[in-house]
């Protein structure tokens, strides 16, 4: 079920050399470490990162284009991550957290103009009350249970600390303990 | 339900909707393959694009956006989008609603100010624009924040300003120098360079201050202090059905120095909606004009490659310098005329297609920004008595 095929993360750290992965802007790459081909990389990290962006944004439209931006950018300075998989992770979850940001009333007000991409995947009430958390809760939960991630790769991923991923994910679980009947 | 039940079923839940998402990328692969779809629609207002050909305006007005039959045509459209939804009654169209775009337009300049995004890059100045087209700065404001939207209290941006204002002293308190954009640097969410501004400050916090990819916002416990850690559940207002937002560290703090906590929902509720618009607004204004496309042509010629002026950050400009960058934009921005093409654009957008989506979608928001309207007028009568 993890979404990385390969290792979870190779040293818990998805961090470039002197950079965070941005999307909405440029990803500002600095240092090289080309240990593994691109074509390789992405026909492995593909499907699990549009998934995973997909859970992000609760959007299967919008995830897929998020991990297409953010293996677009890897592409044009491939080789300077240390850790792909893990900087990959971190650029989708920037890539949702900006689109959710921007985004918010689309989903919740406008439900007329929903598209096709919205995730309409069963009328499940944990998956309901999962949806409804608020965005960086439920990142923390799709990045723990659908990832399989630490948490201090979780802190990682999100720029924080772990303590702060302790408390959004005791929040989370206790929303969602609240929420959803027995 | 306990947490270790919690936890159990939550695995259970990504597991199932993971062999969703595998049926559903493998159906939109096999479009792709098949060319049957080459642009498929996503989760936006694109998916009104189908009717766009029955989409006509030139001008500002009070009547209906449309004609009657041609509101029906789009009407029968909007069913077989949309199911089950029930359509609007867009023969009920008022004028009245056109309030919403004069705070509309105070929020898109106010959108960093407010926390909405990161804006800072502080003291640009009021340095003369670049291109040719942007020399007369009133216009643009004008147009933008009155003729068009007809907003003769300015309340939205009287509270905005003063909000990150405290946002901006709090940042300074806790060691961060980050201070609010000054609204006047955007034209309606572009942001507007400059060659003596960027002569001052360089040409990259504007840019990383709005997208965070370098600067104050990359500084270690930036994003604490001005959301705050996260850890605690007062620092989450939650608004409208089931959306919320961090209001934590000085962002928090920022807005409750200005507006009580019941205040606080109200006005989140209708900044959202507002952002939002304006939002998808600004983009659909970029997509209408070839502008871009001139102006990314131009840069990379000149040696940068990017989309935009929002992509053209440090990557993009493959080892020049910053004062190199900030001349090439502008020169390109001069060459494309980007800024004017994109006002009018927007104002097309504004003019027409707006009115009919604020139409549309009506019912969904309306209460919202009925309240937020209210609590601007009554928040900058406090301030402005001092309270």
């Amino acid at each position: 079920m993890s979404p990385n095929p390969t290792t979870a993360n190779e040293s818990g750290t998805g961090r470039l050399r002197g950079a965070r992965p941005v999307t909405g802007g440029e990803v500002v790459l600095a240092g090289c470490s080309e240990t593994q081909d691109f074509d390789e990389f992405f026909v492995s990290a593909w499907p699990w990162a549009r998934k995973l962006a997909a859970f992000l944004t609760q959007n299967a439209t919008v995830g897929e284009e998020i991990a297409q931006d953010a293996l677009t950018r890897m592409y044009q300075q491939w080789g300077a991550a240390d850790h792909p998989d893990a900087y990959l992770r971190s650029a989708l979850y920037n890539g949702a957290n900006n689109w959710h940001r921007h985004n918010s009333m689309r989903r919740t007000k406008l439900p007329l103009l929903a598209g096709p991409g919205h995730l309409d995947l069963g009328a499940d009430e944990m998956a309901d009350a999962l949806a409804a958390l608020p965005f960086r809760q439920r990142a923390v939960l799709v990045l723990r249970y659908y990832a399989d991630l630490s948490e201090e790769e979780i802190a990682e991923v999100i720029g924080c600390r772990p303590g702060t991923v302790k408390s959004l994910s005791s929040r989370a679980l206790a929303r969602l303990a609240t929420e959803v009947p027995k | 339900m306990n947490i270790d039940q919690i936890e159990h079923d939550l695995r259970h839940v990504f597991a199932e909707q993971s062999v969703s998402l595998d049926r559903h990328f493998a159906r939109s692969d096999e479009r792709v393959v098949d060319g049957a779809e080459k642009d498929r629609p996503g989760d936006s207002l694109g998916v009104l694009e189908p009717l766009e050909p029955t989409f006509q305006h030139s001008a500002v007005t009070d009547s209906a956006p449309f004609g009657l039959e041609a509101v029906q045509d789009q009407q029968d459209l909007s069913r077989s989008t949309i199911d089950g939804s029930e359509s609007p009654q867009v023969a009920e169209w008022s004028s009245e609603r056109r309030w919403y775009w004069a705070v509309a337009a105070s929020i898109i300049l106010l959108v960093g100010v407010v926390g909405l995004d990161f804006f800072s890059s502080r003291g640009l100045g009021t340095t003369e624009p670049v291109g040719s087209d942007l020399d007369d700065w009133e216009r643009v404001n004008e147009r933008s924040g009155r003729s068009w939207f007809a907003d003769p209290n300015g309340d939205a941006l009287v509270v905005g300003v003063a909000i990150g204002e405290r946002v901006g002293d709090c940042m300074e308190t806790s060691g961060y120098d980050w201070q609010p954009q000054e609204a006047q640097l955007f034209a309606l969410g572009l942001p507007r360079f400059t060659l003596d501004g960027h002569e001052t400050v360089g040409y990259e916090p504007a840019f990383s201050a709005m997208f965070g990819t370098s600067g104050v916002s990359e500084r270690a416990g930036f994003h604490d202090a001005y959301f705050g850690p996260g850890d605690d559940p007062a620092d989450f207002v939650h608004f409208g059905d089931s959306r919320s937002r961090d209001m934590g560290g000085c962002l928090g703090a920022g807005h409750r120095a200005i507006l009580h906590q019941d205040e606080l929902v109200v006005y989140l509720a209708g900044a959202d909606v507002l952002g939002n618009l304006l939002n998808q607004v600004r983009e659909e204004a970029l997509d209408k004009t070839d502008v871009l496309e001139r102006w990314a042509s131009c840069v990379e010629q000149e040696g940068l490659q990017a989309k935009s002026p929002f992509s053209l950050t440090s990557a993009s400009r493959r080892g020049l310098s910053e004062q190199a960058a900030v001349v090439i934009d502008a020169r390109c921005r001069e060459r494309s005329g980007l800024e004017a093409s994109y006002e009018a654009a927007l104002g097309d957008v504004l003019n027409g297609r707006v009115l009919w989506l604020e139409q549309v979608v009506a019912d969904a928001f309306s209460d919202d920004l009925d309240d937020f309207v209210e609590l601007n007028a009554r928040v900058r009568q406090r301030i402005e008595d001092g309270g």
